[in-house]
């Protein structure tokens, strides 16, 4: 099962890396005489409202999609790791400080929030991102810190603490590779939430822009022509939900993996 | 070498008789105690006496609520639990070459980092094939005489050792003891013994000191031991004679 998920979005990133090979057609070329043309050899996914055709508009689409998703998560993941650390393992003043922080940031609704920072920044793709990573930071402060708190007091770290190490070493050669399972396990889930995150603002017109090709933006073309070409909506809508499945059954994957391995020796 | 004057420390009650009460809960009471330079003190105590936050207070790793702490640094310690007093992911090699960085940055030195863990493995009666073996790749006696070297390696003027070889088997244990007092010789070490069993105190230090609910109720002497006068201290002398 894992191999098989692995597999899936292996294949979906390289499709994305070599699109301009892979794709049969160039995704913004439009043909208005051939709109919405059903599947065909030459077009296997059928043509849009303006007949551009839409394997290749969804293989380019990826780019945007998991790209953007990853710098997401890699924002998200860094912020949060750097906060959930310092709060766990200083404990404290420190500590105080920024879980209170992060108490009044998981308050706020975090679909609105994000609505409500693009709206005052502007659309625009940046924006998007770091909205993005200012909702969902505090969440994997938490978490890490939640981590940090049930190693911090193994004795292999008090042992360093005792005969005077680095902070910086506790915190980067013994805690860091502690809880490194765990979150690669949480990165791994929480993919699937970043590419829906972008894949709806999109929808919504506050991501990514037409005419670039975006799975989110994709199917907000088809939505207007649900009515008369109801198939348009299938190939981003099943690409979006397979995706996206995929990175939840790989963490939940991953969890199983590495979880007995570290029951094994405590 | 280590002063304890009047320490005192609480930690805050986990079943509290209020949601948010406050009550703590006092472990150790007006503790005092000295250890010289080159001596083995042994610090003797049933479970819950007290005797590990002694010794957490005694590194530095617990800050008391009172009284005054004056340890000599470098000190290091060998805990009772060796399952976790290694970093599982470390092998052999990189869990005594952190005592040995720590080393080169306290002296400004360079050292051969590779020779000395030979040396040091050496010394703990352990192959140089263990050095890229993995915690879990060991015996309990095998991994308690890597923290063994780990501790040397720093070489500090004093070691704690909480229980250290509690959790071995009774054959082991005389080995490492054997060991303890080989390398203690070898490098004019200061112990600081902590146990529950009064035969290995007895085997091992110059001086004992009794701790019961968190107060040190007599010191003596080890060849005085048939002098306490506490009630506690000859209650549990006695037990130990009495089951021989
Ligand atoms: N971090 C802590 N928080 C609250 N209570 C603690 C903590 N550490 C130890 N204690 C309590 O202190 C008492 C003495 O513990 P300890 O010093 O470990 O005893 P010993 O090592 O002699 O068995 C125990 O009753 C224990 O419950
Ligand atoms: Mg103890």
């Amino acid at each position: 099962m894992a191999v098989l998920m692995l597999g899936i979005i292996l294949g979906v990133i390289i499709a994305g890396i070599f699109a301009p090979v892979v794709a049969p057609h160039d995704p913004y070329k439009t043909d208005i005489l051939n709109k919405f043309a059903g599947f065909s050899m030459s077009y296997p996914l059928g043509t849009d409202h303006l007949g551009r055709c839409i394997l290749s508009r969804m293989i380019y689409g990826i780019r945007p999609t998991l790209f953007l998703s990853i710098l997401t998560m890699t924002g998200t993941i860094f912020l949060g790791m750097i906060m959930g650390l310092l709060a766990g393992y200083f404990r404290g003043f420190v500590d105080e400080v920024i879980m209170r922080i992060v108490d009044v940031m998981l308050s706020f609704p975090s679909q609105i929030m994000v609505f409500a920072i693009v709206a005052l920044l502007g659309v625009d793709i940046r924006n998007v991102i770091l909205a993005n990573v200012f909702i969902k930071w505090a969440w994997y402060a938490r978490m890490i810190r939640t981590n940090v708190m049930k190693y911090r007091d193994k004795n292999y770290i008090l042992y360093s603490k005792c005969i005077g190490n680095r902070e910086r070493y506790i915190l980067f050669r013994h805690l860091l590779p502690s809880i490194s399972s765990e979150l690669a396990v949480l990165a791994t889930l929480d993919m699937g939430w970043a590419i829906l995150n972008i894949s709806t603002l999109s929808f919504l017109k506050l991501g990514v822009q037409p005419p670039t090709p975006e799975w989110g933006a994709m199917l907000n073309e088809a939505k207007n022509v649900m009515t008369t070409n109801p198939v348009q909506m299938i190939a981003p809508g099943l690409a979006i939900v397979i995706l996206v499945a995929a990175f939840h059954f790989l963490g939940d994957a991953l969890r199983d993996a590495l979880d007995p391995k570290e029951a094994e020796y405590e | 070498m280590i002063r304890l004057n009047n320490v005192g420390v609480s930690f805050r009650k986990e079943n509290q008789k209020k949601i948010f009460g406050k009550e703590r809960q006092q472990i150790l009471v007006d503790v005092s105690m000295h250890v010289k330079e080159k001596e083995c003190l042994g610090i003797l105590g049933e479970s819950g006496s007290g005797k590990s936050t002694m010794g957490r207070v005694i590194c530095g790793l617990l800050k008391p609520d009172c009284g005054k702490v004056e340890v000599e640094k470098p000190i290091s310690i060998v805990f009772q639990d060796y399952t976790t007093s290694a970093n599982p992911r470390f092998t052999v090699k990189q869990i005594i070459s952190e005592s040995l960085i720590v080393r080169e940055r306290r002296e400004s030195i360079r050292l051969d980092r590779e020779k000395e863990i030979r040396k040091l493995l050496e010394l703990v009666g352990l192959s140089e094939e263990f050095s890229l073996r993995y915690p879990h790749e060991l015996s309990g006696g095998q991994l308690q005489r890597v923290c063994i070297a780990r501790a040397v390696a720093l070489q500090p003027k004093i070691i704690l050792f909480d229980e250290s070889i509690s959790s071995l088997d009774a054959y082991t244990q005389v080995q490492i003891m054997d060991l303890l007092k080989e390398i203690r010789k070898k490098y004019g070490l200061t112990y600081v013994f902590i146990t529950h069993d009064l035969s290995s105190v007895t085997y091992f230090c110059d001086r004992v000191l009794f701790l019961y609910q968190g107060q040190i109720v007599e010191t003596c002497e080890i060849a005085e031991l048939g002098k306490v006068k506490d009630e506690y201290a000859k209650k549990l002398l006695n037990s130990v004679v009495n089951l021989r």
